[in-house]
């Protein structure tokens, strides 16, 4: 515990002295004013490089220069009050109220941590704010992900990430990924991210994600692309044919367009964009769906069946 | 509670907070202080040393910081070098930013000022971070909104809800009592007005919900028993489908294993064993296997 409180007692000094600064400090500087650098040249000297490293890492940008641009002095560090001070711009109280609602969704959730730091710098702005009129509509995020706060980094750095995805005969494959978004839909996390092997776009449920998501440290690695496709129909190679029986398979036709009706059965087209998704689907509805078309789609479906049958006999 | 408050990194951040928080917040019990950070009295009161020590250099007691909490309660002087607030990690951001996504939603039913607020704030917020990141402005948490308010204000709420086990879609006005958690899947309990009892109902299948325009009364508060269904079944095939529907955990998953299946409905397990393709058989009780086989057959006499 007591080592713990010494370095953190160091890098508190140290930004102390740089930040309160209007000259950049020499290393003979810091080490000579700034308490808790001792020992040999050498020691201090990696001590420094490795507080530098850890106060970036805390995002506080140490600038480098020199006193005097005419002469070849030794350089020095500071930190600048316009680089270390939060800036969102003018706030109000409402906004302030706004901000810290939407903070404390991440309770119990993933970003917990993260928003609670938000949070003590919202509230350390001194700015009044009413909570209470807005706080019965306090949304929550579902999700307790441990692999979400990993992603998040990858997307906001694009660095690239490494993971283990669940595939659907459960199997595991390896993915190395460069993400381009997080989009949480209908209770699941989906990242969107180009397949460095597969060289495709290729969209993953985090919950299907199996081992710890691995960030490279390396950012800017990619470029994202303006538009995103999406999977949508206008990408589909094919349609197929099916019958839904009346008042039933909603599933399915919010995916579908409508082509004929009877007086019990609906005729719709959907695009196939997972055939293993859509023989599911299939398969869930019972007798009240049938495909007409294609024939490989029928196939499988009518295959499907006599198996089930089979164990079922 | 926070990861692991006490690597020394963490420490840091939390001191370099500590001050400009202080210094709006004089004379803040600990207890209070440790409840903001979410951490245990005894880390905020380890980090109240440690900052106690810090300062400019010389570190006379005229250019340490000035604490004292004694008392119990917080007080800060001569901290001017760190009272700024520091400005937030891109983490702390995505946070925000996608805590207003949710919030938009919930308000959507509330007007336009607070709408166009957040959306000035979340314009700002992902300036500063350039990345997509996002929670899609769904009908979901506005829907959640609506049974929050029926939960606050007893008020009954008329909706259109979908129900994936009978596959249809009913109009219904509930009361709502209280929202649950279960399996990530969130719930709540109402009681509908339509069917006269305590129903269970989930957020994500509410398809359109708006404030009953008539006042219900709530006739009798029988509740309806709901018996889970229980049923033996082998794994025939490693499946991803049948593992989600059922969650089986992947990993404890292989072929030739007895296993434990449960439902409420018999009508949703007979179309999650056949959305299976094969890769569950059920065993027993031969009830349930032969509902199952009817099932199929029924599906297959379409094809002949």
């Amino acid at each position: 515990m007591h080592t713990v409180s010494r370095k953190s007692e160091r890098l508190v000094n140290l930004t102390i002295a740089l930040l309160a600064t209007k000259r950049y400090l020499t290393k003979s500087d810091i080490f000579r004013t700034v308490e808790g650098y001792e020992g040999a040249p050498e020691a201090m000297e990696r001590m420094f490089e490795r507080d530098k490293d850890d106060l970036r890492s805390l995002g506080i940008a140490i600038e480098l220069g020199t006193f005097d641009p005419l002469f070849e002095d030794e350089a020095g560090y500071r930190i600048t009050p316009a680089s270390y001070r939060l800036d969102l711009g003018e706030l109000d109280g409402s906004d302030i109220a706004l901000l810290s609602i939407a903070a404390s969704a991440w309770t119990g959730a993933a970003l917990e941590r993260e928003s609670t730091s938000a949070l003590v710098k919202l509230a350390s702005m001194g700015l009044d704010s009413d909570e209470e009129a807005l706080s019965l509509l306090a949304p929550r995020v579902s999700g307790t992900d441990n692999n979400f706060a990993s992603i998040t980094d990858a997307v906001v750095r694009r660095a690239e990430i490494e993971f283990q995805y669940v595939g659907v005969d459960l199997t595991r494959h390896d993915r190395r990924i460069a993400p381009y978004s997080l989009r949480g839909q209908n209770g699941s996390w989906f990242l969107v991210g180009q397949d460095l092997e597969k060289q495709e776009l290729r969209t993953f449920r985090l919950d299907r994600i199996v081992s710890e998501v691995k960030v490279s440290k390396k950012s800017n690695a990619f470029d994202i692309p303006d538009q995103i496709p999406d999977q949508n129909a206008d990408q589909a190679k094919e349609f197929a044919l099916i019958r839904i029986r009346r008042n039933r398979g909603h599933q399915l036709r919010s995916v579908a367009t409508l082509v004929h009706s009877d007086e019990e059965w609906d005729e719709l087209s959907l695009p196939i964009l997972d055939e293993s998704w859509l023989l599911r689907a299939i398969l869930w509805h019972r007798d009240d769906v049938f495909v007409l078309e294609p024939a490989s789609l029928r196939k499988s479906v009518i295959d499907s069946l006599k198996h089930l049958q089979a164990l079922h006999g | 509670m926070v990861n692991s408050p006490t690597t020394p990194l963490a420490q840091t951040a939390r001191l370099l907070d500590l001050v400009p928080f202080l210094l709006s917040h004089q004379g803040i019990s600990i207890s209070d202080l440790a409840a903001h950070f979410k951490v245990e009295k005894d880390v905020i009161t380890d980090d109240l040393n440690t900052l106690w020590m810090c300062g400019l250099p010389g570190y006379t007691p005229l250019e340490l910081i000035d604490l004292a909490f004694d008392s119990g309660y917080v007080t800060i002087r001569n901290a001017a070098p760190l009272a700024y607030v520091r400005t937030m990690s891109s983490s702390e951001i995505v946070s925000l930013a996608l805590g207003l996504d949710l919030l938009r939603d919930s308000l959507l039913n509330l007007g336009n000022e607070q709408v166009s607020r957040i959306d000035r704030l979340s314009q700002r917020l992902r300036s500063q971070i350039g990345a997509h990141i996002s929670i899609a402005s769904g009908t979901q948490t506005a829907h959640r909104s609506m049974i929050a308010t029926s939960i606050a204000r007893r008020v009954p709420v008329e909706m259109t809800y979908y129900s994936s086990t009978t596959d249809q879609e009913t109009r219904r006005i509930v009361t709502a009592y209280d929202f649950f958690q279960e399996n990530d899947v969130e719930y709540f309990q109402a009681y509908c007005h339509t069917s006269n009892g305590m129903r269970t109902f989930r957020v994500d299948r509410i398809v359109t919900a708006s404030v009953a325009q008539e006042s219900q009364e709530i006739v009798n508060d029988k509740k309806q028993k709901s018996e889970r269904i229980r049923v033996g079944a082998t794994v025939r095939s490693l499946d991803r489908t049948s593992a989600e529907a059922f969650r089986l955990a992947f990993e404890e998953l292989e072929v030739g294993a007895s296993v434990a299946l449960e439902a409420f409905s018999s009508d949703w397990l007979v179309r999650a064993i056949m959305a299976g393709a094969g890769s569950l058989v059920v065993e027993e009780p031969s009830e349930i296997r032969q509902l199952v086989r009817r099932s199929i057959d029924s599906a297959i006499a379409l094809y002949e």
